[in-house]
């Protein structure tokens, strides 16, 4: 059954995957690398990576071994109509709490930095109903928002390049103060972010070429990692380990920027680019959860479920985390393991189960 | 490709009471010459326009009928009245064909029913009607009154040709087939309007242009049933794909080398009887940016205009509503010397930023349509009273800050730069939801705003061409001519619009380079 009659290109896909990593990642994610890994923390993006290679990987020989179909579809016919329609539910969960998760960090961070009068509803409300409009639109309508969007949230990053008078690259140092083991503590921080690359195997089944996924895919997180690690390392080297005190260092080093006495404030610039990527990031979760919940239903046009799905989304966003405090330690605490069995483990169990089959039915 | 079909809609009853003829066999001509005339005589009673002119070839009987003011009455005087008068010898078996033979008129057309006489005539076509004849005749030798060739008024420009549309659809096509020799350029024929009956040429180059949007344009065409067009806007908003929208979906220009540059990159031009503008389809949002002159000169100054516009393009659609955000909400976001002086200015101004905002743009509209509507002599007049009264006295009497009429000012340039009147219409429209957005989220609500504006352009189609390509499809060859102007001889590809299509513009390796055995 497709639902979904757009079709993107490879190149609109990097466009709509990358801000769906790093536009919550590079919001607070310094913080907890920095009291973690210390002053290693510019090298985790590089091994919390390979979730991301390893989750992209699993999806794409899923895509191979099941073309066109979503995980909806292919886990019913691997474990059985009763387990398969469990695990769609169970991602139609997650992907909804984790897109509360998602509005909550976005609420939190604009409230308390920029519109601090502002019910806290209406943040909320605001970015959900924008994001619901894009998916409603469609694939190809996202894809083509995403393009512009992602290129106006990328190009502020430059605004960091003003930081290099700053920038002391004695904080780089010592390296391995306390092992391998806090970079590997860091990196595992990282790896929830990228298995969020799951998230492909929504998109894999509409690529207008089909063959070039697995190649853009990794490209993806290549651009993610080196964004990671060029703002990793501006943190480390402007304000060192200090950053783990902070909720948003990046935010920080930002707002510390001032050329010319002129060239200052840069904070409103970043976060206006940054609602950007949350838009991006925000409709793509809001997509795939729409998308799922009208295939396990067997309903033709997921379009209608987008509004009470955005709804339902909300709601998560205020049951589940009640303050900053919360967020940060869910995030360090509980997310990695959460995110990472559920996008990266469980689809490892999928394809191994579909490479069995695959061998038995080779056999007879 | 996908083309959004319009339903068709079933067809009202058609108003078969307007000339009496209502069935095929009522509608041929009679042999006896009494009877048709009194048909016309009828038909056209209280016409004072139509000349019937009633005479004799020998004792064979003959009307001419024409419509005074259309028809050239020197050349029918002399080249068919005279010489038809002037036969005596009319006893031959076949008389009529040999006196139509006799008629020095290239352009003579045997017509054999009322309808086609009443076209005629209506087209400035005097009818020859003879006695014993079964048929008429159209002579053409059509003459009227019309505008000679200009430079276009709307589009001006300091390098390339100076001939503008005019309003005589002959004259246009003449100035396309003029620049485009080949016969692979094609016209077809429409007529739009129950009692207009306006001619509509779809004009295309056959082998570049992809023929399912031939078709669709057709298709569309011919769903307009109304009963007149008088503008180029009239078939425009018959034909386009998202009525709803604020945005144009299909270009219009009045000068013959923009049309013949969009047939030679596969586009379709309607050609309109009755206006200069001629419509060109399909259009994608960046092309209403470009200008001819971005081709006609230098490539540094192309790519570097290109810019310049988006840049002011961001202006005019979201400056007013940033400083909304910024007064308002983000205080903090200027540099102290600049917040010092803006906060300055602002004390003691009655009004909430967001109330200034709309009262200034308010106005600024209203002087700009002022300008547009009123005879020459007062339109200065509306410019001195907005100049002095709006813009100092205002300021002197407390009402609105300086700073908020600087930004209405550049705001108001920024939206004259843009080289299409039609988007220049649609940001002057969205800048004021946007500053509502600004008044009640800050920036946020400016991003939340851009985001939808967005959307909905990437929701956007024109004749199936994505509205925001080829940006946002990421095409690599389209890209070297939207933000950019890439030099001539780079602009290997037509742009890819549509399915199939033929890619190749040119040989590549036109790098203009001197003799390597010179140097």
């Amino acid at each position: 059954m497709m639902i979904e009659k757009g079709r993107i290109s490879t190149g609109q896909m990097e466009l709509l995957i990358i801000p769906t990593i790093i536009s919550t990642a590079i919001l607070s994610i310094s913080s907890i690398d920095a009291r973690l890994a210390g002053h290693d923390m510019w090298m985790t993006p590089i091994l919390g990576s390979s979730a991301g290679f390893l989750t992209v990987y699993i999806v794409w020989k899923l895509h191979e071994l099941y073309p066109g179909q979503t995980p909806i579809g292919y886990s019913q016919k691997l474990i059985g109509k009763v387990a398969g329609s469990l695990f769609g539910l169970l991602l139609i969960l997650f992907f909804s709490h984790n897109t509360g998760i998602i509005i909550r960090e976005y609420t939190g961070f604009i409230k308390s930095n920029v519109l601090l009068q502002t019910p806290s509803i209406v943040i909320s409300l605001s970015l959900l109903l924008v994001a619901a409009l894009a998916v409603r639109g469609g694939l190809e309508v996202i894809a083509r928002t995403a393009v512009i969007c992602t290129f106006l949230f990328l190009s502020t990053s430059i605004v960091l390049l003003l930081l290099i008078p700053e920038v002391e690259l004695g904080n780089v140092l010592p390296t391995f103060e306390n092992g391998f083991i806090p970079v590997l503590k860091g990196a595992f921080i990282h790896q929830s972010w990228f298995s969020e690359f799951f998230i492909l195997a929504f998109i894999f089944p509409f690529l207008n070429n089909t063959k070039k996924g697995l190649k853009s895919g990794f490209r993806a997180i290549l651009v993610v990692m080196f964004i990671l690690c060029y703002v990793n390392f501006f943190v480390l080297t402007t304000i060192g380990v200090v950053a783990g005190d902070l909720y948003y260092p990046v935010y920080a080093i930002v707002k510390s920027i001032s050329l010319a006495e002129f060239f200052e404030n840069f904070e409103i610039l970043i976060t206006a680019s940054w609602v950007l990527g949350n838009f991006v990031k925000i409709a793509m979760f809001l997509y795939a959860a729409s998308l799922a919940l009208a295939e396990l239903f067997r309903i033709n046009d997921y379009r209608v479920m987008v509004l009470p799905l955005s709804l339902f989304i909300f709601f998560f966003s205020y049951w589940d985390i009640s303050n900053v405090v919360e967020l940060v330690n869910y995030m360090g605490q509980i997310q990695p393991f959460y995110l990472i069995s559920v996008q990266t483990v469980i689809p490892l169990f999928l394809l191994l189960i579909a490479l069995l089959k695959k061998k038995r039915s080779d056999n007879n | 490709m996908r083309i959004r079909r319009h339903p068709q809609k079933k067809k009202g009853k058609e108003d078969t009471n307007r000339v009496p003829i209502s069935t095929k066999s009522q509608d041929l001509l009679t042999e006896r010459l009494d009877a048709n005339v009194k048909f016309f005589t009828d038909l056209y009673k209280d016409s004072s326009d139509i000349v019937f002119r009633p005479f004799t070839i020998g004792n064979l009987k003959a009307v001419v009928i024409y419509l005074d003011g259309l028809s050239d009455i020197e050349k029918l005087d002399e080249l068919v009245l005279e010489t038809l008068m002037n036969k005596q010898d009319i006893s031959q078996t076949d008389i009529i064909q040999s006196l139509i033979d006799s008629i020095p008129i290239s352009n003579i057309k045997k017509i054999s029913t009322y309808t086609e006489c009443i076209d005629a005539v209506a087209n400035g076509n005097p009818i020859l009607l003879l006695d014993g004849a079964k048929e008429a005749y159209a002579l053409g030798i059509v003459k009227y009154e019309k505008r000679s060739i200009e430079e276009p008024a709307a589009e001006t420009g300091i390098r390339g040709p100076r001939e503008g549309f005019t309003e005589s659809i002959s004259v246009n096509t003449s100035l396309i087939r003029r620049i485009i020799k080949d016969p692979q350029l094609k016209m077809k024929t429409f007529h739009v309007g129950k009692y207009t009956k306006t001619k509509v040429i779809v004009s295309y180059m056959e082998g570049l242009v992809d023929q399912t949007l031939i078709k669709e344009i057709e298709n569309r065409l011919n769903r307009i049933n109304i009963d007149g067009v008088l503008e180029s806007g009239y078939i425009e908003q018959f034909i386009e794909d998202n009525p709803f929208s604020p945005f144009p979906q299909v270009l219009y220009t009045e000068r013959p080398d923009v049309a013949s540059a969009n047939l030679l990159e596969g586009r379709a031009l309607i050609i309109i009887d009755g206006t200069p503008y001629t419509l060109i389809a399909p259009v994608s949002f960046f092309s209403l940016f470009q200008s001819q002159e971005d081709y006609y000169e230098r490539f540094w100054i192309g790519t570097f205009i290109r810019f310049f516009r988006f840049i002011f393009l961001g202006i005019a659609l979201f400056l007013p509503s940033i400083y909304v955000a910024i007064t308002t909400f983000h205080q903090e976001m200027l540099p102290m010397a600049l917040l010092l002086s803006v906060a300055s200015a602002r004390e003691g101004i009655p009004f909430p930023a967001i109330i200034e905002v709309l009262i200034m743009e308010l106005t600024f509209e209203a002087l700009r349509e002022a300008g547009i509507r009123l005879p020459k002599q007062i339109g200065s007049a509306v410019s001195i009273v907005g100049a002095l009264v709006i813009g100092q006295a205002a300021v002197q009497a407390g009402i609105v800050s300086a700073p908020m009429v600087i930004v209405v000012s550049i705001t108001g340039i920024s939206s004259f730069l843009v080289p299409r009147y039609s988007i220049g219409l649609s940001i002057r429209l969205l800048r004021f939801p946007i500053i509502f957005f600004a008044g009640f989220l800050g920036i946020i609500g400016v991003i939340l705003a851009l985001i939808i504006l967005v959307i909905h352009l990437s929701s956007l189609r024109s004749f199936g061409v994505p509205y925001l390509s080829p940006v946002s499809t990421l095409q690599k060859n389209g890209l070297k001519d939207t933000i950019f102007r890439s030099p001539l001889w780079k602009l290997d590809f037509r742009p890819h619009l549509t399915g199939e299509f033929n890619a190749v513009r040119q040989s590549d390796n036109l790098k203009p380079s001197p003799d390597k055995e010179e140097g």
